[in-house]
């Protein structure tokens, strides 16, 4: 090698399985045309190196440059393994949409220091913490433990706003949107009457107030009122590690489950039957924690006594028509 | 040094175990250790390799570092078109 410079182990790794990746590609296309051909079954590369430790502590490979003695080998050996394999060997796909330790607010050194220990996002954190206790982890990774346990705090599961589906029919199918934000959401109407091309003045006033109406919570409850139009299809939930550890919120209507129909960190898409009758929505977290709102099924306004056809104003001068 | 990436020495090296057509010979598997000459270089997207066997056999105190490399390769299996083995009929490694 000729280059002096050091490179982080990963990066060096990535390196050579993009180059494997691409032999096998090629090795793939050349089958088309052969009656036989071959795969790279293992590949093993002993590299001269002299190994370093950056300031961060990060590992780093600089190559052994020319007539340069004293350079370790370091083995380096692949082998092809089957899709089964790597979902054994890699973390799920929900743990890589976890906020990283960055997001939550660690310091690098602090990052480093958790890395160590297995943890890079904030769920693997939360579970670490959940078996071995704030204080352990604090003593073993050395991030002081106020600061742990605010970084914690913020991996929680939690819910920021909760959306209605829009429901999806022929006179609603060009003018709907989910609802308003915070916990008191509100479904899109079906658009009402739409006259030479240009939907009615009433229809946006009312989306407008709508929109603007702030969050009031009932004095006579404790509970956040949702209100959602009949027929609405399903809610979404939106928040924050939603699906922790992988294991869903158990959401219930009036003691009855709900189905989910998709689940991600950050929203979670609840399916409403359509029976479903207003009653206290339940929701219990990965984390145990539960919450409930005052789910309010409203029948669907309608606002047609404000349109008027055109040519028929009867604020126009003596009444008379348009022409 | 060499111009190549290491993907395409590694696939030249591969594409070396066929054996001519009609020959009646089947490699079954071919292990392989050559030396390579190796350098890195900074890409926008991470680093990149690239190998070559090197130049020359006399090693000098101005020439690269001639790193070893070991790979195993076989013969694709096609489910719906399975290879027939014929007894006896498998050459040795090749490239060796």
């Amino acid at each position: 090698m000729v280059r002096a410079s050091s490179y982080p182990v990963e990066d060096f790794l990535e390196a050579i399985t993009a180059q494997l990746d691409k032999t096998q590609d090629a090795l793939r296309l050349k089958a088309i045309n052969r009656p036989l051909t071959f795969a790279l079954k293992d590949f093993e590369l002993d590299l001269k190196v002299f190994v370093e430790m950056d300031a961060d502590g990060q590992i780093r490979f600089r190559p052994s440059g020319p007539n340069e003695a004293g350079a370790s080998t370091v083995r380096i050996g692949f082998t092809t393994i089957t899709r089964p394999m790597i979902e054994e060997n890699t973390i799920s796909l929900e743990q890589t949409q976890s906020p990283t330790l960055d997001e939550v607010g660690l310091e690098p050194q602090e990052q480093k220091r958790l890395e160590r220990l297995g943890v890079r996002n904030a769920v693997q954190l939360r579970r670490l913490e959940e078996q071995a206790g704030d204080n352990t982890l604090s003593r073993m990774s050395g991030v002081n433990l106020a600061k742990l346990r605010q970084v914690l705090q913020l991996g929680r599961p939690h819910i920021d706003n909760i959306a209605a589906e829009p429901i999806r029919n022929d006179r609603s199918a060009d003018n709907t949107t989910p609802g308003a934000v915070g916990h008191e959401p509100t479904t899109q109407p079906p658009s009402t009457t739409v006259r030479d091309g240009h939907q009615d003045l009433p229809g946006k006033l009312r989306d407008r107030l709508q929109q603007d109406r702030p969050v009031v919570r009932d004095p006579g409850t404790t509970r956040t009122p949702i209100r959602v139009e009949r027929g609405t299809p399903a809610i979404r939930l939106k928040g924050g590690n939603l699906i922790g550890q992988g294991q869903q919120p158990a959401i219930r209507l009036n003691k009855r489950p709900l189905q989910i129909a998709r689940a991600t960190e950050d929203e979670v898409q609840v399916k409403l039957p359509a029976d479903a009758t207003s009653g206290v929505l339940s929701v219990v977290l990965p984390d145990g924690a539960a919450t409930e709102f005052d789910l309010l099924i409203e029948e669907p306004l309608r606002i047609e006594a404000l349109s008027q056809p055109p040519g028929e104003d009867p604020w126009l001068p003596g009444g008379d028509k348009l022409s | 040094m060499s111009r190549m990436e290491l993907s395409e020495t590694l696939g030249a090296l591969v594409a070396g175990l066929d054996v001519p057509e009609l020959s009646g010979l089947l490699v079954t598997e071919a292990s392989v250790e050559a030396p390579l000459e190796i350098s890195i270089s900074q890409q926008e997207d991470g680093l990149l390799l690239m190998a070559g066997p090197p130049s020359n056999v006399m090693r000098t105190g101005f020439e690269a570092v001639a790193h070893r490399v070991r790979l195993r390769a076989g013969p694709v299996e096609d489910t719906e078109n399975p290879t027939e083995i014929p007894p006896g009929g498998v050459s040795d490694g090749a490239g060796q």
